[in-house]
């Protein structure tokens, strides 16, 4: 799910980084445990909804941080059920100009 | 989560210093780094780099008193106040209509924000930025001149660039902008940067 959440979020108005939510170390560990390369962070049981999703993003200055990052955060819930009580967290990290 | 880490020299928990940065940007960034290049805050040090590194080739070393170059201690001492700035720090927070969804930008992002906008003003060079305060906050900026800028203009240009990008891109309420002229310098081409 985390990769197909990289692809949508670069793809959204005004997002041009996507950032890695945790140190280098930490990301590096977690590679080679579970193999995720994603930077979306997706936490939760594997056949249920998330309980947390967490992006860190660079927004291109010419967009509006605070509207990229609502939109940022309702492209990833329109991907969850309906019913899900997911916590999704968006973090703008960098502003680009 | 926050990417600090308890080593000072480390760029945003990627493991690399900024002496390594410079050489992987001289590298041309190859081979690629994911751990470069999927860190905000390194990806914010190199754009500075790669910015002020054209500057400061552009700066004429003259030491004469009526045509001053940028001073050399001011501009590596530019390099740290950037290592400093652009640390994640605390995640101010934006509104959000769902109860369920927070939304965040760091306090790095945002004085990335200020200086990105203080550079953009001509003859302008931003040295130092720092937010104090939470609900109110109060933004200092110091800045170095184009010799020949009439002062007073520049730093009101500054002072509004400034109030204007974080009006734009922030829900903080702006106390003030406090800017202050701190050196002079001159460019080689006679003004012009990139």
């Amino acid at each position: 799910m985390s990769e197909s959440l990289d692809s949508l979020v670069l793809g959204l108005p005004g997002v041009v980084n996507l950032f890695s939510t945790e140190p280098a170390i930490a990301r590096s560990a977690r590679e080679l445990v579970s193999g995720e390369r994603a930077l979306v962070e997706v936490t939760g049981p594997a056949d249920a909804a998330p309980e947390r999703i967490v992006a860190s993003v660079g927004v291109d200055a010419n967009a509006q941080a605070p509207v990229t990052a609502a939109g940022v955060a309702a492209a990833i819930r329109a991907t969850l059920p309906p019913d899900a009580s997911t916590e999704i967290v968006v973090r703008i990290s960098r502003l680009t100009v | 989560m926050t990417t600090d880490t308890t080593n000072d020299d480390d760029i945003g928990g990627s493991g690399y210093t900024l002496e390594q940065l410079s050489d992987y940007l001289d590298s041309g960034r190859t081979p690629a780094i994911e751990a470069i290049d999927d860190n905000a805050e390194c990806q914010a040090v190199l754009a500075s780099l790669e910015r002020y590194g054209s500057l400061s080739r552009e700066l004429v070393s003259r030491d004469a008193t009526d045509n001053p170059a940028l001073d050399e201690g001011w501009l590596s001492g530019l390099f740290a106040s950037i290592t400093r700035e652009v640390k994640a720090g605390r995640d101010i927070p934006l509104t959000s209509s769902d109860p369920l969804t927070r939304l965040t930008i760091t306090e790095g992002a945002i004085r990335g924000l200020i200086r990105s906008a203080g550079d953009s003003v001509n003859g302008v060079l931003v040295g130092r930025c720092s937010i104090t305060g939470d609900d109110d906050v109060t933004v200092a900026v110091s800045i170095s001149v184009l010799l020949g800028t009439p002062v007073h203009l520049a730093a009101e240009a500054v002072r509004q660039a400034v109030y204007t990008a974080l009006l734009k891109h922030t829900e903080l309420t702006v106390s003030s902008v406090d800017v202050t002229v701190d050196d002079v310098h001159v460019i080689a081409n006679g003004g012009d940067r990139s």
